[in-house]
């Protein structure tokens, strides 16, 4: 059995699944909704360069690039902005932050 | 292409063998009699003064941020050192360009105090 483009959209839809998964019923802890985050946009990756090797198109990859540079930058300011919310609030509970309320 | 891979697997397989091979034998061959005394954490042979929590210093994440963000521009580097010659004077300049801002960051951070340790 030979890995078609098939295997490679299945797999990256299962962990685009996970993460949101991740994101929505996590109830404990902000850094997991930002792991989460960053495994959404691994996912992202995989299915570019899945498309940009099956279609022979080497732009997926350029794409993929920029999106690792994204990432590591949303991670980088994401986990300030956590340092600082633990320094203020002592916790990193999603539910603890909820000083608005709709 | 991959198969050119396939001894970096091997070496992987065989060092993570030998150190579980090696720790085993110290396992089967060694003596264990733990006492009390003998598990307690060491701190210069002293009892613990105070709780082993402590103050999480941001200078360790600052300085984690600040990897980060070179690693990527390294990883920027790699394929235009590889291909530079074929680009030419415009692809000089454009990584030169991309440096520049990276350069205004670094010398921001500089002038902020984020690269003082004391």
């Amino acid at each position: 059995m030979s890995l078609t483009l098939n295997h490679y959209l299945i797999f990256s839809t299962l962990l685009f699944m996970v993460s949101l998964g991740g994101i929505f019923a996590n109830r404990r802890n902000i850094l997991v909704v930002l792991m989460s985050l960053e495994l959404l946009l691994l996912s992202v990756n995989t299915n570019f360069i899945a498309f940009s090797k099956f279609i022979g198109d080497v732009d997926g990859q350029v794409f993929v690039f920029f999106i690792l540079t994204v990432a590591a930058a949303e991670a980088a300011i994401g986990l300030a902005i956590l340092v600082m919310l633990y320094r203020n609030k002592k916790s990193l509970d999603v539910d603890d932050i909820n000083e608005l309320e709709g | 292409m991959i198969a050119e891979y396939f001894p970096v697997l091997l070496f992987l397989a065989v060092s993570v063998g030998l150190g579980v091979v090696l720790i085993s034998l110290g396992l089967l061959f060694g003596t264990r009699k733990t006492t009390d005394e003998k598990v307690s954490p060491y701190e210069c042979g002293f009892e613990a003064f105070d709780d082993a929590h402590m103050k999480f210093d941001v200078r360790f994440y600052l300085v984690a941020i600040l990897f980060i963000i070179f690693d990527l521009e390294i990883a920027f580097l790699f394929p235009w050192a590889v291909v530079l010659t074929e680009l030419g004077a415009f692809g000089l300049v454009s990584m030169f360009l991309f440096l520049l801002l990276l350069v205004i960051g670094f010398i921001y951070e500089w002038k902020k105090g984020a690269l003082e340790w004391e």
